[in-house]
């Protein structure tokens, strides 16, 4: 059985027990298994905190944890199709290298593959996806990282390193660009299973343009007008007042507004009543809260 | 960044208080009840004068009484509260030379039972102090309702050598959580945050059994919320109750200082040139005019993180305690519009003359049909947002959010899509690159700048280097009209001078 829900401020802290913390990421994995909304609906969900630190990256992370993780072609199958000269993102010898597919040869009877300015073996290479579009500002060598305490708990150690290649802002967060990005260091694990536990970055890789792959994207909430938010995000995480005003004007499918009630002014809280009135029809949680709640005392959440 | 125990504990007080009791201590008050039953004799008494001319008396008597509810410091340390005593002193002698003999009677009365009330210590700061004294004044705090009440509670502990950390309005400022708070005031003067994010493991408020509010307040969302916090609530009385012979029913319960807003004039809609807008009581002695349907304000949020103290906040988003940021003597957005035509460098007059053209012919159609026959033209054509129409014509509002939006509406106008919608968007792009190097103009001001006295006196004035942007000023935002007034465009978020705000806090 898994243990509690431990925080580490970073890989050298002691952890400390955050049984708070298992509700929201349950939350966000929650959320994850809906089905898909109506076209022309989406599901809103307000929660709030009595103080906003972590929240938004505790909920997101409980959904990327959990959305399905899509198997990669067979490295044979994309060879066959790829363009010299094309984009592509590798995974060797537990590194990800992104870079132009230069070619594929059979050298002294061993296959091999180059990319770059680097050839690799083919029976080193895990995976190859095409990754049309990417800039070359992205291409770069990045040591991929071991599935830590939270990504074993929920089964998900399997897939981590294909979940790490993948390419998608399928969750955005919104809120104090600054503060939101500091959280990211932070690190969410279990108790009592031996391993490591990831960062919330390590996790939700976060959009800072330059990753090769990224996860997510976070957006700073003051510039609703410079934003662009990534047309395949289905979450939007939005932490606190002035991201809350985003409401209006989103289109993902799932939208959670973070409240903290710590902050003196109720803003945040009647922007969502009005959205509410104005034909939202009112779900539900209670039943699925609790059992979400009693699940993440267990394994998994 | 907030440590990982500081956070647990945090939703652990949050819990235990969600399902515990929070007390109050209703202290016996005479010199405050005599007040209490003076002012409100005196309003029952007003009720069939003009009030216009009995305002300024009534403010500061209500200030007083305000203040009575609010500081717990002994008389010596009340000094700064002898201008006001002065003040209403002044506003009963004056408007009893024309009062009839009823009236007379009861301006001496509020004046001698102000007089007295001002003269005595606290029965409140008594009970507060026996209070920490039990704690032996280890893991406690003191939250005060008021900047000034804080003051005055700090410089009392200090000639006492007491340590214990007084805050004002809510919990933010202290990291940790204490065992014990103690706030001064009726519950509903903090706000439901104190109740819901607590950073103690007991909340009491601490207020004269005169003060007639008790109810512990609730966020909005309490009620469609699942699992809302709802602690209980325990009355405890203190001290002996003074004899009041006939008091009067209960007048009026506010307690809060509130403006009193000027009659309206009938209401009536805007004419072309006007926008309607809500007056806003700031600090320093000013006030705007604030319109409704603009999008954003430059605001300032000193608890942010340096170098993100200067954002566009939403309009709507704007409440008492708020700081805004203005221009002395004008408006930031003409200097905006200026300096991003100025940006587009040689595409910047067709940009302006496209502005005009397509935003003339909108006003014109406003002119000719009325607002609500275009809004309701242009929802018809597939426009999302038509209720902005009339905003639409404001030199602020460059082109309307969406693209759909704006495409139907020059459609809608007659007028071909480009070369407007590129102008259109390349001087709104302009704009926020204009908006930006202003932000960070000001984020420079404003970290070099002592922002403890903005949050004592409401207002700060920054000298900027920078052409046509030379005085700044920051400002609390104190009261908030809830009248809405047609304003001529020229005069919306332009500062001028105000006192209406004098006696609030």
């Amino acid at each position: 059985m898994a243990g509690r829900v431990v925080l580490l401020d970073d890989e050298r802290s002691a952890p400390v027990n955050a049984p708070w913390a298992g509700p929201l990421l349950a939350l966000g994995a929650r959320l994850a298994r809906q089905p898909q909304p109506d076209p022309e609906s989406r599901l809103v969900v307000a929660v709030t905190v009595p103080t906003r630190d972590l929240a938004a990256a505790l909920i997101a992370t409980g959904w990327t944890l959990t959305r399905p993780v899509t198997a990669p072609p067979a490295v044979e199958e994309v060879l066959e199709t790829l363009q010299p000269s094309s984009p592509v993102r590798m995974v060797a010898s537990r590194e990800l290298v992104a870079d132009r597919f230069v070619s594929y040869e059979v050298v002294g009877g061993r296959p091999r593959v180059r990319v770059g300015a680097s050839g690799w073996l083919l029976e080193k290479v895990d995976m190859l996806l095409p990754a049309p579009g990417l800039p070359a500002t992205r291409f770069r060598r990045t040591g991929l990282t071991l599935p830590g305490s939270l990504v074993t708990s929920v089964d998900r150690a399997r897939t981590w390193l294909v979940a790490q290649v993948a390419c998608g802002a399928d969750v955005v967060l919104v809120g104090t660009k600054s503060c939101l990005a500091a959280e990211m260091a932070v690190r969410p694990g279990r108790g009592n299973l031996g391993v490591g536990h990831n960062s919330f970055g390590e996790i939700l890789r976060p959009d800072d343009g330059s990753r090769s792959a990224w996860g997510s994207a976070i957006l700073p909430a003051a510039r609703f007008e410079e934003a662009v938010v990534p047309p395949e995000a289905r979450l939007a995480v939005l932490d606190g007042s002035s991201a809350i005003g985003w409401l209006n004007d989103l289109t993902t499918d799932f939208s959670v507004a973070i409240i903290d009630r710590s902050v003196a002014d109720d803003f945040a809280a009647e922007s969502i009543i009005q959205l509410r009135s104005m034909g939202g029809t009112p779900v539900s949680l209670y039943r699925a809260w609790v059992a979400a709640a009693d699940r993440c005392r267990g394994a998994g959440f | 960044m907030t440590g990982m125990s500081q956070i647990a504990d945090r939703y652990q007080a949050a819990e235990d208080l969600a399902r515990g009791i929070v007390e109050l201590h209703a202290v016996a008050d005479e010199a405050g009840a005599y007040l209490d039953v003076a002012l409100k004799r005196l309003i029952i008494q007003l009720r069939a004068e003009d009030p216009e001319i009995w305002q300024d008396l009534l403010m500061v008597a209500r200030q007083a009484r305000w203040r009575l509810a609010t500081n717990p410091a002994p008389a010596a340390f009340r000094s700064d509260d002898d201008e006001l005593l002065v003040a209403l002193l002044a506003a009963c002698r004056r408007r009893r030379l024309a009062a009839d003999e009823q009236t007379q009677l009861l301006l001496e009365d509020l004046a001698r039972r102000a007089e007295e009330a001002h003269a005595r210590d606290r029965p409140t700061g008594e009970v507060l102090l026996e209070s920490l004294r039990d704690l032996d004044y280890q893991a406690c705090v003191v939250i005060t309702a008021s900047g000034r009440a804080q003051n005055a509670t700090r410089s009392w502990f200090n000639d006492l050598g007491i340590s214990v950390p007084v805050i004002r309005g809510s919990f933010r400022e202290q990291a940790d959580v204490v065992e014990q708070a103690y706030a001064v005031g009726s519950p509903s003067l903090f706000g439901p945050s104190l109740l819901t994010a607590p950073r103690a493991n007991a909340l009491t408020y601490v207020l004269p059994s005169w003060v007639q509010d008790r109810s512990l307040p609730k966020s909005s969302l309490a009620d469609y919320a699942e699992g809302a916090i709802r602690p209980e609530r325990k009355i405890f009385k203190i001290g002996r109750e003074p004899l009041l012979d006939d008091p009067p029913a209960v007048v009026e319960v506010q307690l809060v200082p509130a403006p009193v807003w000027s009659r309206q004039a009938p209401p009536r809609p805007p004419r072309a040139d006007e926008v309607l807008a809500r007056k806003l009581l700031l600090g320093g002695g000013l006030a705007i005019m604030l319109d409704q349907d603009g999008e954003h304000i430059r605001s300032l949020y000193p608890r942010c993180p340096a170098g993100e103290r200067v954002e566009l906040a939403d309009v709507s988003a704007v409440t008492v305690g708020s700081y805004l940021v203005l221009r002395e003597g004008a408006t930031q957005s003409a200097m905006l519009y200026d300096w991003a035509i100025d940006l587009l460098g040689n595409r910047g007059p067709h940009a302006s003359r496209s502005q005009e053209e397509w935003k003339g012919a909108l006003q014109a159609q406003l002119d000719r049909l009325g607002t609500a026959a275009v809004v309701r033209a242009l929802a018809r054509a597939g426009v999302k947002r038509a209720d902005r129409a009339a905003a639409w014509t404001s030199v602020t509002m460059v082109r309307p959010q969406r693209d759909r939006d704006f495409e139907l509406l020059l459609e809608w106008l007659g007028l071909p899509i480009q070369p407007h919608f590129e102008l259109a968007t390349a001087l709104r792009r302009a704009r926020l690159q204009a908006s930006q190097d202003i932000r960070e103009i000001l984020e420079d001001a404003v970290s070099s700048a002592d922002l403890s006295e903005l949050e004592r006196d409401g207002f700060l004035r920054f000298e900027l280097d920078v052409l046509g942007f030379r005085s700044i000023i920051a400002t609390r935002v104190l009261a908030i009209s809830p009248n809405i007034e047609p304003t001529h465009h020229h005069d919306v978020r332009r500062p001028f001078e105000d006192w209406g705000a004098q006696w609030l806090e």
